[in-house]
């Protein structure tokens, strides 16, 4: 099964920077983006949009934005957290704010790591390239959960 | 009782002696008179059984001349056939008989029917009396038999009865009828006796039963207790009062010999004892009174002395010294007083001294005292607040000036009437509580607290007060005072005050959200006009001319520029918003990180640090390391131009409280202090951003967190020559503790 990124992002100007950045680093990975915290969990649980969709690879990583319609990333995580089958999955929260508020509440519900996103576009790519880096060739996936096996 | 004690001890040697010689004296004497008992005891019964033995041979004599008549043939004849010849020859034989003893008396003869047949009297004057003429008795064992002795008028009489038998057949009696009479065979036997038994005792012969002579005449004897013999027999004697003596049989008769004493004359010796022992005694007791009072004169003299001088120093005469000079306990004793006394008088001085000075004492204290009432009468009816002082039960006995007016009463109103009644009815108990909770404190002492309640004026409107109670002791009564103060206007100022604060925690509020908000919202356009402008650089800069890279340079360095100014407002909100924990920070070390930063990040630059021992600081670490890098990095950034930068940090002089105070000095482009006042305003700059690189907020961060430490930061500085930046800290500071 081939490597995803599942990117959760509202803002079409951060997807498309994304997306650019990993290009321009080579990281030739299938990313999947919803664009709002439902269309996440669809995805993650095969519900809603996602519910026919038979295609559905667990990511190697999930980058998420906070400040999301419907529903925002800290809720996204809790319910993540909270069910046996993403229990472990790597959630990486990448976005614009450093407030000590998101810092805090982002770990507290268990996101696996905290990246700002950079203004300027030379410290975007390099924020990029570490986190493909990262999780798509250095860290070793978790395996599944005993009852998630399906 | 107060005896003295040179008469003490006298009296009490004499009372010793003469106790311990009574008490021999009465057991000797008690010895004695048994002695006496047991010599005379047997002295006694040696006589009469002298006397008894006398005796025995005399009545065996009267008793054979009485049986050799009754054996006379004529007499027995006369009896067995009476008849005038025999009986004429029987008063011959009687007569016979009769003159043969040529005593006193007369012989009878009786026949065994009880008549008498013959009588022949002695030619004396003394004639047997009628009464003794009875039928003589004779038991059937004897022959012949004394009789008891029996007195007639005066005389002493005796029978000696003899059976008169023929064969075996009793015919009668020949009886002796003798009186007993001063004989001179008597006499002699008399004189004998008294020779052997001495003058002093007595002896007599007879029966207790029937009577007692001392072989002349009758005379007194024991009238019972004769017949058992053994020790002296003490028995009372009429007539004669108590006798001692002992009684002894004579054998052949039915009479007993006695023999006695006075009691005096057996205790005459016990008796003269005694007195002499007594007379010795008293004699013995006087000399040891004597001798006690010659010994112990030299000791009570120096008592008497000792007396006399504590006397003396007791009616207040402290010169008293005794200075006996001897060696021993007196001597000591005496030094001992002399010593007291020059303390008592010492004492005496130093307690007048101390009476004048607690005399001095007191009346300054009651000048004061009086003093303090009048300080007290002006303090309360100058007072802004109003003064209300209660009795025990509640009662106001005094309010002050304000009080009136505070609550529009009268004084003549309030006076006596309860103090609740400047409280409405929801107050009441509570105040009573706390009143009577006052009360039950024994010592005088303030309620801990002042509270706030609710008073009443006369009108019934209410206000907030603020009271504060007291009780305290005056005499025997206990007093409570209030002081209560009208804090309407705090009470306002109180509610606009909680009202600004409100408005200003909306307010931060407010702030904070605009923070998040920025930083969310407002990067991300930036990022996307930076982003996109070099994504056209990158892909398509070869398609434009050079003015075009250089207009999309300016777009990507101005929203740069702008993400930095927004990052670097942020933190100067978060300075601003976030709590202080204070603790105790080093700040050297800080300084260092600070410098170490700085040189990774243009290692290339050749800036020498000089960093001082500086005192600990006491503030938010986080913050003030943020102080101390922003100070490092402005030093750093205008050092740029100077070939050798020299970055220097220490300890200043210290704020006008001695609160320490901490430099950092540059020798960098330093600034022009007219302009000093722009330095620590955000987004202010002195440098143009070519030449120095900036977004003015650094120093304003600075500020604001010195600012929120109670501390202040200025600076000093030349054109060309270098700046210096000066904070304190505030708060508490530590100055025991220096940096290495």
């Amino acid at each position: 099964m081939k490597d995803v990124i599942l990117l959760v992002e509202d803002n079409v100007n951060d997807q498309e920077l994304t997306l650019r950045a990993l290009r321009k680093n080579n990281l030739t990975t299938d990313v999947v983006t919803v664009g709002d915290g439902v269309e996440a969990l669809d995805y993650l649980f095969g519900t809603g949009r996602y519910a026919d969709v038979k295609n559905r690879p667990t990511p190697r990583v999930v980058l998420l934005d906070l400040k999301l319609p419907r529903l925002g990333g800290i809720d996204v995580l809790r319910r993540l957290r909270a069910d046996a089958r993403t229990k472990w999955l790597p959630v990486v929260i990448f976005t614009s704010s450093r407030e000590d508020q998101d810092i805090i509440e982002g770990y507290r519900f268990g996101a696996t790591s905290y990246v700002r996103k950079p203004v300027l576009y030379t410290e975007f790519l390099e924020a990029v390239r570490e986190l493909g880096l990262y999780w798509l060739m250095r860290n070793e996936r978790p395996p599944h959960a005993p009852d998630n096996a399906g | 009782m107060h005896t003295r004690l040179s008469l003490r001890l006298p009296v009490t040697i004499a009372l010793l002696l003469s106790t311990l010689i009574a008490a021999f004296a009465m057991l000797a004497y008690h010895e004695m008179r048994a002695l006496a008992e047991a010599q005379y005891s047997s002295r006694v019964r040696m006589a009469s059984e002298q006397i008894s033995r006398l005796l025995a041979p005399v009545v065996a004599a009267r008793k054979a001349e009485v049986a050799a008549v009754a054996s006379d043939p004529r007499i027995r004849r006369a009896l067995r056939s009476p008849d005038a010849v025999t009986l004429e020859l029987a008063r011959r034989a009687l007569t016979l008989g009769q003159q043969a003893s040529n005593a006193p008396g007369a012989l009878e003869l009786w026949d065994a029917a009880g008549q008498v047949f013959a009588t022949a009297e002695a030619p004396a004057d003394l004639r047997v009396p009628d009464a003794l003429r009875v039928r003589p008795e004779l038991s059937d064992a004897d022959s012949v038999a004394a009789g008891p002795i029996r007195i007639v008028d005066g005389v002493v009489w005796y029978d000696i009865v003899a059976a008169v038998r023929d064969g075996g057949r009793h015919l009668g009696f020949v009886a002796r009828r003798r009186p007993v009479v001063a004989e001179p065979a008597t006499v002699r036997l008399v004189d004998v006796i008294t020779n052997l038994i001495g003058r002093e005792a007595r002896f007599l012969v007879g029966h207790p039963a029937t009577g007692w002579t001392d072989l002349q005449r009758p005379a007194a004897g024991p009238t019972v207790g004769t017949a058992e013999s053994g020790g002296l027999q003490q028995t009372e004697i009429v007539g004669l009062g108590k006798r001692m003596g002992a009684a002894e049989p004579i054998p052949g008769s039915p009479w007993f010999v006695w023999v006695d004493f006075t009691p005096a004359r057996v205790y005459a010796r016990p008796t003269l004892f005694l007195h002499r022992i007594l007379v010795i005694g008293l004699l013995v007791s006087m000399l040891g009174a004597a001798a006690g009072w010659l010994l112990s004169r030299p000791v009570t003299g120096s008592l008497s002395a000792l007396t006399d001088a504590a006397q003396k120093m007791a009616a207040g005469d402290y010169e008293q010294r005794l200075a006996l000079g001897r060696k021993d306990e007196i001597g000591q004793l005496a030094g001992a007083f002399d010593r007291m006394a020059a303390a008592v008088k010492e004492g005496h001085h130093s307690l007048e001294r101390q009476v004048a000075e607690r005399t001095r004492e007191l009346e300054q204290t009651l000048g004061q005292l009086a003093g303090s009432e009048q300080q007290f009468r002006a303090l309360a009816s100058s007072s802004g607040a109003a003064i209300v002082t209660a009795d025990h039960g509640g009662s106001i006995v005094f309010i002050n000036e304000q009080g009136e007016r505070m609550f529009g009463y009268d004084r003549s109103e309030l006076i006596g009437r309860p103090f609740s009644l400047l409280l409405p009815e929801r107050e009441r108990p509570g105040l009573e509580r706390r009143r009577e909770r006052l009360m039950a404190v024994a010592e005088q002492r303030r309620l801990g607290r002042v509270i706030e309640v609710t008073a009443r004026r006369k009108d019934g409107t209410e206000f907030p007060v603020e009271l504060s109670l007291a009780s305290w002791v005056a005499g025997s009564a206990r007093l409570v005072g209030g002081v209560m103060r009208d804090i309407s206007e705090r009470r306002a100022m109180q509610f606009s005050l909680e009202e600004r604060a409100q408005r200003l925690e909306a307010a931060n509020r407010e702030l904070a959200a605009f923070s998040y908000s920025v930083s969310h919202d407002l990067r991300a356009p930036l990022r996307a006009l930076q982003g996109f402008s070099e994504a056209l650089l990158e892909d398509y800069g070869d398609k434009l001319d050079a003015r075009g890279n250089d207009y999309l340079n300016r777009v990507s360095a101005a929203a740069g520029r702008m993400g930095r100014l927004i990052d670097e407002l942020l933190e100067l909100s978060r300075v601003s918003r976030t709590e202080l924990r204070r603790e105790r920070v080093s700040l050297v070390p800080l300084v260092a990180e600070a410098f170490g930063q700085m040189h990774q990040l243009e290692p290339a630059r050749q800036v020498r640090l000089i960093a001082h021992d500086a005192p600990l600081a006491f503030g938010d670490e986080r913050l003030i390391a943020l102080v101390v890098q922003n100070l490092v990095e402005n030093a750093w950034k205008f050092t740029s131009k100077v070939p050798s930068a020299v970055i220097e940090f220490g300890r200043g002089p210290g704020d006008a409280v001695g609160r320490p105070s901490y430099y950092m000095r540059d020798n960098g482009a330093g600034f022009d202090m007219r302009y000093s006042d722009k330095l620590f305003g955000v987004f202010q700059r002195l440098h143009s951003e070519t030449d120095f690189p900036g977004t003015g907020v650094g120093l304003a961060i600075v500020q604001r967190i010195i600012l929120r430490h109670g501390g202040t930061v200025w600076a000093e500085g030349t054109p060309g020559k270098g700046a210096t930046f000066h904070f304190t800290l505030g708060g508490r500071h530590e100055p025991a503790g220096t940096e290495s």
